[in-house]
């Protein structure tokens, strides 16, 4: 375990956000979930030392060992409109990876839609859970692998963590720190300089331009990806010419990967 | 793959009221449509300024007119009562993926013959890995499940009917 997070130093870090650290919970999205239905307000941040249920894309589970990784869950009140929210995940990811080079010498890439990579390997996964109704909110769930140094062998040739990347320990204030400033900052591109945000989007996309296989539903569609559209769908261009807009796919995967 | 097949795959594709194709190998590739160009139709909403109010959705495609209830759709819509009075219906505020439960293999959140209010969630439509918890927003009895799961939805589409 690595220096615990303490609260009150990330707080000076990132100036706007209230940060609650926990020793060991369920999933940092459930805390923040059950905090926003208990009306608290935007700008609250989670982190917890331990996971028991971290929470992948629908059941797929995110392993997370104690004290050496970042599990921060975010709350969102945003003003935008609804039909804009999952704009979230585009200018997310784009704030997760400038973080991370905000603390290591790394470059860091997009894989549509929600993760981010260093070299061939995913370091960094997001997940947004929305909920409606008379104040409605969004827990935006970041992990981040910091100094997890031994991945299960499934995972070895997929995972790295920054401490991996750059031979040392890397101390998670910082990078928690990072995360949320980049956060104010590219969230406040939600709606004007949504086109902004996207043009580096599509500069760190680790998939623009090349021949990929995803599922869609119950099918497997492959083309080439020919563009992240103004709201960050992904246009894949089949071999006939004809085109498709995703707004979900699940894994998705370049053709040198298979 | 000469002209002779594909026409043989046309014909057996409108035989059998199937709408898409496609079949891949070293040599080549042939992706064969018939009806709607949904892509096309879903790729050009997507591109419409946001409107203020839920518009009018893209039409559904052939072969699924909503008042024969398709027979592959949930089993449970098949005991809806067809000429039941109709009364609104819930909406998707935005283009996605329809799921009816919080993960595979979960229970649905609603199934016909339930009571909703305002609160209920009724669905999760994901788009770009946003899961989204929809409410019911009005007071009914689900009468009729009008999408199925782990189908794309357009935005203002209905995905329930209520009495």
């Amino acid at each position: 375990m690595t220096q615990p997070l303490d609260q009150r130093e990330i707080e000076a870090l990132a100036p706007g956000w209230r940060v609650q650290v926990f020793d060991e919970v369920r999933s940092t999205n459930d805390v923040a979930r059950s905090l926003g239905l208990q009306g608290e307000d935007a700008c609250l941040a989670v982190l917890a030392e331990a996971q028991t249920a971290g929470r992948g894309q629908r059941s797929n589970r995110w392993v997370t060992p104690r004290g050496l990784d970042i599990m921060l869950s975010v709350l969102l009140r945003p003003t935008v409109p609804v039909n804009l929210w999952p704009r979230l995940t585009t200018l997310a990811a784009l704030a997760s990876a400038e973080a991370i080079e905000d603390v290591c010498p790394v470059k860091a890439l997009i894989k549509w839609p929600n993760d981010v990579y260093i070299g061939q390997r995913k370091v960094c996964g997001l997940l947004a859970e929305t909920v409606f109704g008379k104040q409605p909110f969004i827990i935006l769930g970041i992990g981040l692998n910091v100094n997890t140094r031994d991945f299960p062998p499934e995972l070895a040739n997929l995972a790295t963590s920054l401490a991996n990347e750059v031979g040392t320990p890397v101390p998670r204030v910082p990078v928690a720190a990072a995360l949320l400033n980049r956060l104010t900052e590219r969230l406040g591109q939600w709606e004007a300089g949504f086109e902004q945000a996207l043009m580096t989007v599509r500069e760190r996309s680790m998939l623009l331009g090349r021949t990929i296989r995803a599922r869609v539903e119950e099918r497997i569609v492959h083309g080439r990806v020919r563009e992240l559209n103004h709201e960050g769908h992904l246009v894949l261009e089949r071999v006939d010419g004809s085109t498709e807009v995703l707004t979900s796919a699940a894994e998705v995967r370049p053709d040198a990967f298979l | 793959m000469d002209l002779n097949q594909i026409q043989k795959i046309v014909e057996l594709m409108a035989a059998n009221n199937v709408t898409f194709f496609e079949w891949e190998r070293e040599d080549g590739a042939i992706t064969l449509k018939r009806g709607h160009d949904i892509d096309g139709l879903s790729e050009l909403l997507s591109k419409l300024p946001a409107p203020a109010a839920p518009i009018a959705y893209a039409p559904a495609p052939m072969g699924a007119p909503s008042s024969a209830a398709p027979a592959a759709a949930a089993p449970a819509a098949a005991s809806a009562a067809p000429a039941e009075e109709v009364g609104p219906a819930i909406h998707s505020p935005m283009v996605g993926t329809f799921y009816r439960s919080s993960a595979p293999g979960e229970k649905p959140f609603i199934n016909v013959g339930d009571s909703v209010d305002e609160n209920t969630t009724v669905c999760i439509i994901e788009a770009m890995k946003v899961m989204n918890e929809i409410k019911a927003e009005v007071r009914g009895t689900i009468a009729r499940l009008l999408v199925e799961d782990g189908k794309p939805v357009q935005y203002g589409q209905p995905l329930f009917q209520l009495k």
